[in-house]
């Protein structure tokens, strides 16, 4: 009897331990899970900036270079990729290519409702025929694609000898620097793609790294880990929501375990619990602006209408400063409540390089508006579809407020086909995935199409008499640019506009740090004099993380992208 | 092995002895001479059959100068060839060269006692022939009598003189109507003719054998009996040659005397020689002879009555010859003849007296001297003895004694003559006996070579031209002595006393011809300006090429070197035959060099050198070497561009080029003051021009600093100051300027820095240190690149 009990009572046990551990086990094990808006599906190209920053984000979760840079604990570094740095001989650089890297498409995903598995099917190894047919992309993109300026400014041709039998190649690089293995290696991190890409395509989903795109399920974007990859994790989802408005308690909900971006850029006062969520920030990459529709407004309406926007009083009305809703913020730096650093007076933001480094001097006119100039009413458009639709609507509330514009701006939101008609005097838009470093993102401001749903940038070249590679003035056409800048139609400035454009494109183009200085000086200095936009503020970049994962193994830091270390990421022992 | 190599060689003597077949006749040869004799085998011709081979031997003779002769029908039908030494048709060949090889049926071989055995070779039969031959041995002078002897009589028949002609000659011949030059021309032809027929006779003469005088050989007489024919001929031709040209000078020369005598040993000849001529013709030219002299009386009278000169009477004709034509007639010369001859005589007693005296005055003529130069004390002493045989005695002589030419113009010109020339030889005499003293005082003055007086006796008698033209080589002399004396004057440096000599040189006037002296003595003077010149040139060049390479490495005090003495010539030159211009340029060309030396051999050797060393052991006295550098590029105005790199390297103040990115270049930092201080300044700088195809270029500047100045950079800014074109680089901005430690391998580095793309862009980096000495600083640029970090 009494051993019939004893039994009895071990198996209710193990029921009961059964039991609750079917009922506490969470759906996101093994699961890094973070949002998206649901009709932004990023399009993943990894030589080309995206409207989107999850886009770029993900440009490391997919695909390798022949180096990666990646955040340590101290720093970025750059880690192997796909190649291996052998050595350097005079300008001569030999990189062995790794071999047992295949491409994902040399696997099968079996679908079973949400379950996925994945098989090998006819291997797909990397090969330098991948590599040559990614330096073929990357130098027919030109200036549109940053890893154009980073590889051109080390390789006079953008081509390599070999393989040889031992699998290695040789790069000839210019001979006009000593070159170290860490700049060598960070001239050859682009991403690489398989050479059976197509050269134009929308958006590319065959990559290298551990993880590999599986089909959507029920929108779900699914990354899955290859068994040969070595991520810890084994899944990745992209979540679909309408807009970023319950981000934070989707995060709290455990619907998501991952929040790249908060609302605001800003601490969440719900995610506290510090048993529950970490945070980690990193540099900015999104700011907002006011584009001024140069059609609409003359020279002279725009300067004042600039002087108007007080980027200051509208960050403390954003932040809600001084009340006791002040959305507080933190830097990579772990710097608190630092709302000035946020605020940009010239188009290259206060964090980027180029005003860090004092290239480009930051100009503030603190003038009074001379209201009299200015239209009756500055009507301001915004688009909240597509992400910061938090962020906007507060905006366009502050734009409103007379106590910020004197009754002048009349600020609503609009659908973005209002925004590809130009029927606005100015336009409130958030820059995202902007790069605080060298390269920096001039076409995605300037020759940006005013249609928030597509990314297209307008950047027309043709060839001169000397046979150089220079812009064309019909990159600048009306309705193709949020300011409406078109040198044909608006004659008082055409020679301002065409020489912006010049050196916007001279900026864009060139490889030489000292011309991109330069250029950064005249681009500022003319957008200055022509008034181009109103730039306001930086929104800081906080992620918070489901102490799900070990925060120890989650490193953010400075220009490296936030998924730079995913595989490295793990779940916490308890 | 062995049978492999006997086998060819038998083979090779089977087929050898296979070739040629003899022939031997029966009965045997016989070499004695004789007639033909049938050569036959035993009665039979032998038969040649076709592509055979033979050979037929035949004794030698036993006498020299034989033919054998072979009369055969195969001479042209078969290929034959003989010769003395047969082997089997090998090569060599000597062949015996066949006499009569124009004719088709006989050969004629020489043959002599030498040679044992001849052979008659037949190496090619082409049909089979029957061989018809006769042989015979044959002394070469009977073959060849026998063969001629009727050409020879025919010859001769056919050449004798028609002696119609002659001997129709005679007191009733018309010698007027003779052509004798027709005569003597068809005469001369046969002459030639017989005579060379005669020459071949005598020729054959040769081969006669020693005895053949006594015998009676038939051949033999007939050839004397031909030989004394044509000999007999020939002499009646060529008298009869003579005789018609004879004949033809008396008549060319009618009534023209002087041309009749020139031909009067033709004449004489003639007559001399009348045995060879018949009686009547040597009469009748006897008569025609003597009527022709007729003729010389009036021509001599004449002569001698047209005289009217004192000079020796030479009669032309001579009389001498007349009077041996006369004799050759046979008569003697006529009286009136004999008369003029003696008054021919008479005459040239005292024409010959003043003649000859002539002839002594003037072979002690002036002419005369000149082959005499430097006479010794004898000689005029002996010439004037023999001009004293010239002026002793008088001519005896009487021409009032011939009535027919008595001419008082001639008797006074006679007497003048021969008082005339006594007159002048005294008075050469006279002079000879000044120029004989003349002579011992300058032969006294000769050992010294005191030439200057020498000159002066010579001068003093100046009127004696002959005697000074025997010291044709005096002025020369004398010249040499002066440009002797300036040589040594050059040779012990004495450049002051050459120069005094070429004055003097060119000054001397006590010259014995002066003009005909000025020009050697201009180019004498020209010669020893030129080496007064190229000594000083030389001297001067070898003492600063001299101090120039002892100093080249010298540091120390080097201001004080440029000021040396040997930066000038050794002697400033004056004197110029020309001009003083060419005087000028002369120092100029010296001084140039000497400059060129001073201004960039020196400074640029020394620079170089010294930049070497410096360069070697920049620590050992580097200052000073630098200093040097700069103090020799003072003087410096070459444009070696290495050497103004080098001097730009020493100078701190100089921006040092950099003009190729990633390389490290080395830059010597030399302290600012020139002396040591507590605290020296130091400076560099570089001019940062690397091409570029950047718009706005920038760079990276690394600066190695030496650790002795960077080990304090952690404490202290290690540069007092830094600028890019003047202005001052700070550590504000996007520029940084990198501390140098030992963690960075003491490497400073100034980023961005902007490198405009035109003009100068000077990056200046001052510091102090306490020590005063030289450092060494590796300076690189490179772009920097743009980063994703």
């Amino acid at each position: 009897m009494k051993t019939k009990i004893i039994i009895g009572a071990v198996a209710a046990i193990l029921i009961a331990g059964g039991l609750w551990y079917f009922l506490t086990q969470s759906e996101l094990a093994d699961t890094v899970a973070f949002p998206y808006i649901a009709h932004q599906k990023p399009a993943i190209d990894p030589h080309l900036p995206s409207s989107t920053a999850m886009a770029d984000k993900l440009d490391d979760v997919m695909f390798d270079g022949l180096f990666n840079l990646t955040a340590t604990p101290s720093g970025v570094i750059f880690e192997n990729g796909l190649g291996e740095f052998i050595g350097i001989n005079g300008d001569i650089v030999t990189i062995r290519l790794k071999s047992g890297c295949y491409w994902h498409d040399s696997y099968q995903a079996f679908i079973d409702d949400e379950d996925v598995t994945l098989q090998e099917k006819k291997m797909h190894e990397f090969t330098a025929k991948d590599l040559a047919f990614t330096l073929k992309r990357i130098q027919s993109l030109g200036s549109l694609s940053p890893d154009y300026i980073l590889v051109g400014q080390a390789l006079p041709v953008m081509e390599f000898v070999g393989p040889n039998e031992r699998n290695e190649i040789s790069f000839r690089f210019r001979e006009n620097r000593l070159w170290i293995e860490s700049d060598i290696k960070e001239v050859l991190s682009f991403k690489i793609l398989p050479d059976n890409s197509d050269m134009n395509a929308l958006t590319y989903s065959v990559g290298t790294t551990p993880y590999m795109k599986v089909p959507d399920y029920e929108n779900i974007i699914r990354f899955y880990a290859t068994q040969s990859g070595g991520a810890s994790i084994g899944k990745v989802h992209l979540v679909p929501y309408v807009d970023n408005s319950t981000f934070t308690t989707e995060l709290r909900n455990e619907n998501i375990n991952v929040l790249l971006e908060t609302p605001f850029g800003s601490l969440s006062p719900i995610l506290q619990e510090q048993d529950d969520f970490f945070a980690k920030s990193n540099v900015s990459s999104t700011f907002f602006a006011v584009l001024f529709n140069t059609q609409r407004l003359n020279r002279d309406q725009r300067i004042e209408l600039r002087r108007l926007l007080n980027n200051k009083e509208i960050v403390n009305r954003f932040f809600k400063v001084g009340t006791e809703q002040q959305r507080h913020i933190i830097d990579f730096k772990g710097n608190y409540d630092n709302y000035t650093e946020l605020l940009n007076d010239i188009v290259f933001p206060t964090s980027s390089y180029y005003v860090q480094e004092k290239i480009v001097e930051r100009v503030r006119d603190e003038n009074f508006p001379n209201l009299s100039i200015l239209p009756d009413t500055v009507r301001i458009k915004a688009c909240l579809n597509y992400g910061y639709r938090e962020e906007y609507s507060d905006l366009i509330e502050i734009l409103n407020d007379r106590a910020i514009t004197q009754g002048k701006v009349k600020a609503t939101a609009v659908q973005n086909s209002d925004i590809k008609q130009g029927d606005y005097d100015a336009v409130l838009v958030a820059i995202s995935g902007y790069r605080s470093n060298f390269l920096f993102d001039l076409y995605s401001i300037f020759l940006r199409e005013p249609d928030l749903e597509t990314y297209k940038v307008n950047l027309q070249t043709t060839m001169n008499e000397k046979g150089e590679l220079v812009v064309n003035p019909a990159s600048f056409k009306e309705n193709r640019n949020f300011l409406n800048l078109d040198p044909a139609v608006n004659a008082a400035e055409r020679n301002d506009i065409i020489l912006f454009l010049d050196d916007m494109y001279n900026f864009m183009s060139t490889h030489h740090v000292g011309d991109k200085q330069e250029y950064a000086r005249r681009v500022a200095a003319d957008e200055n004099k022509m008034a181009l936009g109103a730039w306001f503020f930086s929104l800081p970049s906080t992620a918070y993380f489901s102490t799900q994962f070990d925060s120890t193994s989650i490193d953010l830091y400075g220009v490296a992208s936030q998924l730079s270390t995913l595989k490295k990421w793990k779940e916490s022992q308890n | 092995m062995r049978i492999h190599r006997v086998i060819p060689v038998v083979f090779i003597l089977l087929s050898g002895c296979a070739t040629f077949q003899e022939l031997v006749p029966v009965p045997p040869l016989q070499p004695q001479e004789r007639g033909y004799i049938e050569l036959k085998n035993d009665e039979e011709d032998f038969i040649l059959q076709q592509d055979k081979k033979y050979f037929i031997k035949f004794p030698g003779p036993l006498d020299e100068n034989v033919y054998l002769v072979l009369q055969t029908n195969a001479k042209r039908s078969v290929h034959n060839y003989f010769t003395s030494s047969f082997n089997e048709g090998q090569e060599p060949i000597s062949k015996v060269t066949d006499e009569a090889a124009d004719q088709n049926d006989l050969c004629l071989f020489p043959v002599n006692t030498t040679i044992p055995v001849y052979y008659w070779v037949i190496d090619k039969v082409d049909q089979e022939t029957q061989l018809s031959i006769r042989y015979r041995y044959v002394q070469k002078w009977r073959f060849t009598v026998e063969n001629k002897y009727d050409t020879y009589r025919r010859l001769l028949d056919e050449n004798s003189a028609d002696r119609r002609e002659y001997n129709q000659m005679g007191p009733q011949y018309d010698f007027a109507s003779l052509d004798a030059a027709i005569e003597q021309q068809k005469v001369e032809v046969k002459h030639k003719l017989l005579s060379d027929m005669q020459d071949e006779l005598t020729a054959v003469e040769k081969l006669f054998p020693k005895n053949i005088s006594a015998s009676s050989d038939t051949m033999y007489k007939k050839y004397n009996e031909l030989c004394g024919d044509t000999k007999e001929e020939l002499k009646f031709q060529t008298d009869y040659i003579h005789l018609l040209n004879v004949i033809q000078q008396e008549r060319s020369t009618k009534y023209n005397f002087k041309a009749f005598m020139g031909h009067y040993k033709d004449y004489e000849k003639f007559l001399k020689n009348k045995s060879s001529y018949r009686t009547p013709i040597v009469e009748h030219y006897k008569n025609v002879f003597l009527d022709r002299l007729d003729e010389a009386f009036p021509l001599f009278d004449n002569q001698l009555k047209k005289k009217d000169d004192i000079s020796v009477i030479d009669l032309d004709p001579s009389i001498d010859n007349v009077e041996k034509l006369f004799t050759a007639c046979g008569k003697q010369m006529p009286a009136n003849l004999k008369g003029i001859r003696s008054y021919v005589d008479e005459f040239n007693i005292p024409a010959k007296w003043i003649r000859d005296g002539e002839a002594i005055y003037e072979s002690a003529g002036p002419a005369s001297h000149q082959k005499s130069p430097w006479p010794d004390n004898t000689y005029y002493p002996e010439l004037i003895m023999k001009l004293e045989k010239a002026r002793s005695g008088s001519p005896e002589y009487n021409l009032d004694k011939f009535d027919r030419y008595r001419n008082p113009v001639i008797n006074q010109l006679f007497s003048d003559g021969i008082q005339n020339m006594k007159q002048k030889v005294s008075q050469r005499q006279n002079q000879f006996q000044r120029a004989a003293d003349a002579v011992r005082q300058v032969n006294e003055l000769k050992p010294g070579g005191d030439y200057k007086r020498m000159i002066q006796v010579l001068r003093a008698n100046r009127d004696l031209t002959f005697l000074a033209d025997q010291y044709p080589d005096l002025d020369g002399l004398m010249m040499k002595s002066i440009s002797d004396r300036i040589r040594e004057r050059l040779n012990a440096g004495d450049w002051v006393g050459s120069e005094e000599g070429l004055y003097a040189l060119l000054d001397e006037q006590n010259f014995l011809n002066a003009s005909k002296i000025s020009a050697a003595k201009l180019k004498t003077a020209q010669s020893l300006e030129s080496e007064l010149f190229e000594r000083i040139k030389k001297l001067s060049y070898e003492r600063v090429d001299n101090f120039a390479k002892m100093h080249e490495s010298t540091i120390n005090n080097v201001e004080g070197l440029y000021a040396d003495s040997s930066f000038l010539p050794v002697y400033t030159l004056i004197f110029s035959s020309e001009s003083p211009e060419r005087a000028a340029q002369k120092r100029r060309t010296i001084e140039n060099y000497l400059n060129e030396v001073k201004t960039i051999r020196f400074p640029e050797k020394s620079i170089k050198n010294i930049y070497s060393d410096l360069t070697k052991a920049p620590r050992d006295h580097g200052v000073d070497k630098a200093h040097a550098v700069l103090a020799h590029a003072k003087y410096y105005n070459g444009q070696d561009k290495s050497v103004r790199n080098i001097i730009d390297e020493c100078d701190p103040r100089i921006a040092k080029p950099l003009v190729k990115a990633k390389e490290y270049r080395r830059i010597l930092v030399v302290p600012v003051n020139d002396k040591p201080k507590a605290t020296n300044e130091y400076m560099l700088r570089i001019n940062v021009k690397i091409p570029s195809d950047a718009k706005f270029p920038v760079y990276d500047i690394n600066i190695k600093v030496p650790p002795a100045i960077a080990e304090k950079a952690g404490s202290r800014q290690w540069f007092t100051q830094m600028l890019l074109n003047k202005k001052v680089i700070k550590t504000e901005g996007h520029m940084r300027i990198t501390a140098p430690s030992a963690d960075n391998n003491y490497e400073a580095q100034i980023t961005p820095v902007d490198i405009p793309k035109d003009g100068e862009n000077i990056i200046e980096v001052q510091f102090n240190y306490p020590a005063f000495q030289l450092f060494e600083v590796s300076v690189m640029a490179q772009v920097p690149i743009i980063r994703k970090n």
